[in-house]
């Protein structure tokens, strides 16, 4: 390996060097998003220049563990399941895929203090497949580096690119430097694995698992609370609100937003705007927030060449829900014209 | 490129600091799960067989055999129309979302761990398999993503709302040694208060080692009214009916869907009805059970007691009470000798000079049913139904139907009525002498005491009592309380009474569920007063936010306990079970510690107070580390296992027998069923025989090395009750003794409530808030969590009359703001004949509102709590600290309301503790309803706190100190129950000048 103290002069890897790297870089950014920049990894996060740039200073642990805890125990909860299915409940069908899909991949781990579905254990079924794919460059078997890559494409495919996307966009709404400078560096890793895997484009089907949202405005039945529950799916209205996103958007639009999950925050603030007329500053404001989504969605996170398609099924998503909004909003207006 | 670069180079730095791999597993020896452990064969092949089960006589199975529970498979009805075979382990344990205990059967997926469901436990004797739509929520609590999965520290100051993840270890030593420091300097420095217990003796075992006066408990705002009621007639706090075989069931309270013990009585209450059984239901509200009932007597809260003894009177006056049973077991020989001590009125002149004239004649039990007939002759139906507001046809009915019983009569009140009003207890204790009139008293179709229904064994070393006595728990005013005076450690410590070193609380949140949540605020946040808070929680709540670390419990599935209740007349003990960890270690998967089972880093107490206690505790010099000792390896630390082993192998009658015919240990049988019935029937314990003591005193007390051991009846040695006289007692010596001697005290009579219709001014007005009644759904703050539930019911309207809808000019889906002695909430109402004129209703579960949705909303913000205090007693919720917030754009300060979740009314409610049974009087003088002004908004909440201290002052004033009434230098009677009772010697009154507590 030749290193190269100049960041912006690249180091010059060999494949399996590189892999290795890669492996290391999933297990550590997973380490991170599980365990938070604990004093143990402080040290080495110092190391890396894009995420050291985004350290609070002081980076005193106290205030770093309690940013960890806020973001990941209270406002985004980094699980396969919270972010594709709609039960927004651990466990259930998300984690028998990934139970199977890690038997497929030979990677064996200890879930039992966390569910298998946690994007660290994703990460850590990468980092595993990366370690294989080292070991089968260093052994020269072409056939069997092609067929690792393969598996771990598949698994990318069908589970952690799945929802990274909107995973690293709740991170980011959620306006922490360092947790939004590390979320970037996720998926630049990952869209460049995604680039250097591309010519096993066969494996990878970019098929949607995102449930068919309901089609809420089609009932007469619907009232606030299902329009509640459809914006609390991240996999229906095309994002995830935290708590702390559903409050800032009661706090622009001058509303209340009440107490309780996200979903029945969402209701109260809903019920507030139609309370207080003000539901048509509300839609505008989801509006606004979800158009950034699209735009995000559509970029890739960044990474368009390589995530781009992966952004795909969430943007659409996202424009349903806008168009939704804007049907309700014509709704409103004509009750009110009436 | 540049993003090339940057990866590269990043890559780079990653190989450079070597970052360990993760620890290498095992190989793969053929198909393997997340837990390494072998697959089932059906993960591999589609054709995977049913579980078959086929009864000789050709029935169907409502719930698998218990001998297919280690391998059960069935179709996944979630995966519906697919067919997808799914093979479980099934693990029985028992919910924790009531106080019921009902079984649980758990569906962990056999290959991924996973609890699918939970569904009912067939061989659980109290609820028979049977659940209410809490039970299967465990499921949602369980997966809720927003639980709280690892220990917390508090970061910053208190209530900032900073929290850093730490472990279990660092927690444990931090804890152990602040309750080192603690015990060494005192023995009333640590507090544990407890919302629902949900077990039986593991954790006040542990108090006890510690030896602390540390139990503090949540029934003062439950049921010390109803306790003490029934305790005064026969050393039992709480009754149980036997629903199933009465032919009258008489309940205060909405049984059928929201009572002690819901599930279990529910049904048997069914079973009683479908075999005749006549329902009668006591409510101001049109409950569902008083839906269901055949006879519904909407009272005014607190004429209940007058009610009642108009059916006694009738029962008295025309002789339709069973004599003989009245002549064997109450005290009525105690009862005449008071008159003739001039202790007792009895309101016949004539009567009373023939009894103190002491002919012999009259010291006979003819003459006690004179004084009966003398006492209550003036209860007659016209003035109950005037009091009451029930029309006296329908009293009528009720009485006739009581009186033909035929000693199966079944009754029951809990919280309701008794805990509603000032002298509360007394409704108990009148409705309690409708069973001994009737002689319905343990008998089939009757109703019990809890401790002949409900079965606690004994554990192995039991620490005796310590020597200590907290005066911020059990204080001289109040020397008859049942039991703490919990929800007022708040005045207490603002008094300047004491302090706490180490403060549990536990499945409890005291802010929220007390009345003046406000006061409780005050105390949590003040860290010279209460100086570590350890909040153990499955979820996040009001109080916890005010903790200094906030410690994971398990939901019911995640935890070991022992439980029984009282719920039919027989007796029986359920295990709940860690299921995860259960279904681990029959795979063959080794568990330390159950956190290593649940989600994240859940732990249970269990195994938490056994490592605490060693760490309070490491050499052994606080003679603590003793009792937690393993009774099967001398020398090492007792496991849960041990603990439960040895109380299933030693403890439990028949349980050892019914193991080992089916080829199991005790223990083993408890994880296969979850339960054990421990005797079918227990009717009238208290005529059992028992063996002849030294000698029978002058009152017929079976005497034994000094002490009362029983009673001699009709030339017969029996156990009796459990009081002084061991008679069933009538009239209470204690009340008299101990500074009560007003007939109203000493013997079954109505005490007028501070909701009395004399107190309430209609016309100005004034209205009665009725708040403590139960939704069927939501039990306090643990099922918050539990999405299933909150979407039965989120909702807490105020009912009301339609006279006084009209009379105030509303409509349903106004809003009305009912003003109270400290202060206002603003909520919508429900406009319906199903409640009383002049009352409203509306319940107390619901209204939760949390801290942490504001967490990093605004990082110039400081600590961005939801209260506006003007610093001078106002508070108002859901608003931002500090002055500059009160003025700025946040509307949060001006629109409250939380329609998901209902109005946290208790906020508004004043303390009112009983000065006898030291219960807080629930129900509300509602100063004012009114239809809300525009500016007001649903669900504001507003108090003065300086009000709730004047307002507990005024209800102080009410009690009688035991300095002054005390009869024998003690600071309670010795025969009064408390959770933990400490030596003889700490219940001495204290030296007047004795200072305060820490």
């Amino acid at each position: 390996m030749v290193t190269n103290s100049q960041s912006e002069l690249p180091a010059t890897l060999s494949p399996a060097e590189k892999s290795l790297g890669r492996a290391a870089a999933c297990q550590f950014l997973g380490g991170l998003l599980l365990e938070g920049v604990t004093p143990a990894l402080l040290d080495q996060v110092r190391e890396i220049p894009l995420l050291a740039g985004a350290l609070p200073e002081p980076a005193e642990p106290d205030h770093l563990a309690a940013a960890h805890y806020s973001l990941f125990q209270l406002n985004v909860f980094p699980y396969e399941t919270i972010f594709l299915d709609s039960a927004n409940l651990l466990g259930g069908p998300a984690s028998e895929r990934l139970a199977t899909a890690y038997r497929d991949l030979n990677y064996l781990v200890e879930t039992n203090t966390v569910h298998p579905d946690h994007v660290a254990v994703e990460l850590g079924a990468l980092a595993h497949v990366c370690r294989l794919e080292a070991r089968a460059i260093s052994s020269g078997n072409a056939e069997s580096v092609r067929s690792i890559q393969r598996r771990g494409l598949v698994f990318l495919d069908r589970h952690l690119l799945q929802w990274i996307l909107p995973l690293a966009l709740a991170i980011q709404s959620q306006k922490h430097s360092f947790y939004t400078a590390l979320s970037q560096l996720l998926l630049e890793l990952l869209a460049e694995l995604v680039g250097e895997w591309s010519g096993l484009e066969s494996a990878a089907s970019k098929t949607s698992r995102l449930e068919v949202a309901p089609a809420i405005l089609e009932s007469e039945k619907t009232g606030l609370k299902d329009i509640a529950g459809y914006l609390a799916v991240a996999s229906h209205c095309g994002v995830f609100l935290s708590r702390q996103q559903i409050g800032e958007m009661a706090r622009e639009v001058d509303l209340p937003r009440g107490f309780g999950s996200r979903s029945q925050m969402l209701l109260t603030l809903l019920e507030s705007a139609s309370r207080y007329e003000r539901v048509n500053a509300l839609l505008a404001r989801l509006d606004i927030l979800l158009g950034g989504a699209e735009a995000f969605y559509q970029d890739g996170g960044g990474h368009k060449a390589n995530l781009g398609s992966y952004g795909r099924h969430w943007r659409l998503k996202a424009a349903g829900t806008r168009a939704l909004l804007r049907r309700m909003s014509a709704l409103i207006e004509a009750d009110t014209t009436t | 490129m540049a993003s090339d670069n940057r990866i590269s180079n990043f890559l780079a730095t990653m190989l450079r600091l070597n970052i360990p791999e993760l620890e290498e597993q095992p190989p793969v020896q053929g198909m393997t799960n997340v837990a390494g452990q072998g697959l089932p064969q059906f993960a591999a092949h589609k054709n995977v067989e049913m579980t078959q089960v086929q009864h000789p006589d050709g029935r169907l199975s409502h719930y698998p055999p218990p001998e297919y529970w280690d391998d059960w498979v069935e179709w996944d009805g979630k995966a519906w129309p697919k067919r997808v075979a799914r093979r479980y382990t099934l693990v029985p344990t028992v919910c924790f979302n009531c106080e019921s205990a009902c079984g649980l059967l758990a569906y962990v997926d056999k290959e991924s761990l996973e609890i699918k469901k939970f569904e009912g436990n067939p061989a659980h004797p109290g609820s028979r398999g049977r659940n209410c739509a809490k039970g299967p929520a465990t499921h949602n609590q369980i997966y809720d993503p927003e639980r709280i999965l690892y220990p917390v520290k508090r970061v910053g100051a208190r209530g900032e709302g900073k929290w850093k993840r730490i472990s279990w270890e660092q927690a444990l030593q931090e804890i152990g040694e602040k309750m080192r420091a603690s015990r060494q300097k005192r023995r009333d420095g640590i507090m544990y208060h407890v919302g629902r217990p949900g077990e039986d003796g593991y954790t006040n075992r542990c108090i006890s080692a510690w030896g602390v006066d540390g139990h503090n408990s949540h029934t003062n705002i439950c049921s010390s009214g109803a306790r003490l009621g029934y305790f005064l007639w026969g050393a039992f706090d709480r009754p149980s009916p036997d629903h199933a075989h009465a032919r009258v069931i008489l309940l205060i309270s909405s049984h059928l869907e929201t009572g002690h013990y819901f599930n279990p009585h529910a049904q048997r209450i069914i079973e009683g009805k479908m075999a005749g059984a006549k329902l009668i239901t006591l409510d101001p509200r049109l409950s569902n059970t008083a839906s269901m009932s055949d006879v519904w007597l909407p009272t005014w809260p607190g004429s209940e007691s007058t009610l009642l003894l108009s059916i006694a009177n009738y029962l008295l006056q025309n002789d339709l009470y069973d004599k003989a049973y009245v002549r064997r077991w109450v005290n009525w020989r105690e009862t005449l000798a008071a008159i003739r001590q001039g202790k007792l009125e009895v309101g016949d002149d004539a009567l009373t000079r023939q009894i103190l004239d002491g002919e012999p004649a009259t010291d006979s039990f003819e003459t006690f049913e004179q004084v009966l007939k003398a006492l209550y002759r003036d209860f007659t139906f016209e003035r109950a139904a005037e009091e009451s507001q029930v029309p006296v046809e329908r009293i009528r009915e009720t009485a006739e139907l009581v009186a033909n019983c035929d000693g199966r009569l079944a009754t029951h009140t809990w919280r309701s009525a008794s805990i509603g009003n000032l002298g509360g207890w007394q409704v108990a204790r009148c409705l309690f002498f409708l069973n001994v009139l009737t002689g319905s008293v343990g008998t089939r179709g009757g109703t019990s005491a809890n401790s002949w229904n409900k079965f606690v064994p004994k554990s192995y070393k039991e620490p005796g009592p310590f020597n200590a006595w907290n005066e911020l728990q059990m204080p001289l005013e109040w020397p008859l309380a049942f039991f703490e005076m919990s929800f007022l450690l708040p005045h207490f410590l603002e008094e300047e009474r004491g302090s706490v070193d180490v403060y549990f609380t536990r499945v409890y949140n005291p802010m929220w569920i007390n009345p003046d949540g406000f006061m409780w605020l005050k105390a949590l946040r003040d860290e010279e007063k209460i100086r570590c808070h350890v909040a153990l929680t499955p979820t996040w709540n009001e109080s916890a936010w005010f903790a200094d670390y906030v410690l994971p419990m398990g939901h019911s599935g995640e935890r070991h306990d022992l439980m029984s209740q009282e719920t039919h007349a027989g007796q029986w003990i359920a295990f709940r079970q860690p299921v995860r960890r259960v279904a681990m270690e029959r795979a063959g998967k080794r568990v330390q510690y159950t956190y290593e089972a649940n989600p994240g880093e859940v732990w249970e107490e269990n195994e938490f107070w056994i490592e605490l206690s060693l760490r309070m505790d490491p050499d052994g010099s606080l003679g603590i580390r003793q009792w937690f000792d393993s009774p099967y390896r001398p020398g090492e630390t007792m496991t849960v296992e041990d603990y439960y082993r040895w109380i299933f192998e030693n403890s439990v009658p028949g349980l050892p027998v019914a193991a080992s015919s089916e080829n199991l240990t005790p223990l083993a049988y408890m994880r296969k069923y979850g339960a054990f019935e421990v005797t079918r029937t227990n009717f009238v314990p208290y005529a059992k025989e028992i063996p002849h003591g030294d000698a029978v005193d002058e009152s017929g007390r079976v005497m034994k090395d000094g002490k009362a051991v029983g009673l001699e009846v009709e030339g017969a040695s029996v156990a009796g009750f459990g009081t002084p006289s061991r008679k069933l007692e009538f009239y209470s010596p204690t009340m008299q003794d101990w500074g009560w001697p007003e007939k109203e005290h000493t013997i079954p009579w109505p005490l007028k409530s501070h909701v009395h219709p004399d107190n309430i001014a209609l016309e100005k007005g004034e209205m009665l808030l009725l708040p403590n009644f139960r939704l069927p759904t939501l039990i306090h703050t643990r099922s918050a969590n539990a999405k299933w539930l909150y979407e039965i019911s989120h909702k807490n309207p105020a009912w009301m009359n339609p006279q006084d809808a009209s009379r105030l000019g509303l409509i349903t889906g106004d809003l009305i703001r009912v003003d109270t002695e400290i202060g206002y909430f603003v909520d919508k109402v429900w406009v319906t004949e199903a409640i009383k004129p002049g009352v409203i209703a509306m319940s107390h579960h619901l209204g939760r509102w949390r801290l942490q949705e504001d967490v990093g909303v605004n990082m110039g913000m400081s600590n961005l709590a939801r209260l506006e205090e003007d610093g001078d007693g106002t508070h108002h919720l859901n608003i931002l600290h500090g002055p500059e917030t009160w003025k700025t754009f946040d509307p949060d300060t001006e629109r409250i309301w939380w329609k998901e979740v209902g109005v946290h009314q208790n906020l508004t409610h004043a303390v009112h503790p009983d000065p006898i049974s030291g219960g807080h009087c629930w129900l509300q003088k509602a100063i004012n309803v009114r239809k809300a002004a525009p500016e007001e908004t649903y669900g504001e909440v507003v108090v003065d706190t300086r009000k709730s201290m004047a307002v507990y002052h005024e209800w102080k004033a009410l009690t009688r100190n035991a300095r002054d009434t005390s009869p024998d230098g003690l600071r309670r009677p010795l025969w009064f129950k408390r959770p933990l009772k400490p030596v003889v010697e700490a219940y001495k009154l204290p030296a007047e000048d004795s200072g305060s507590s820490g």
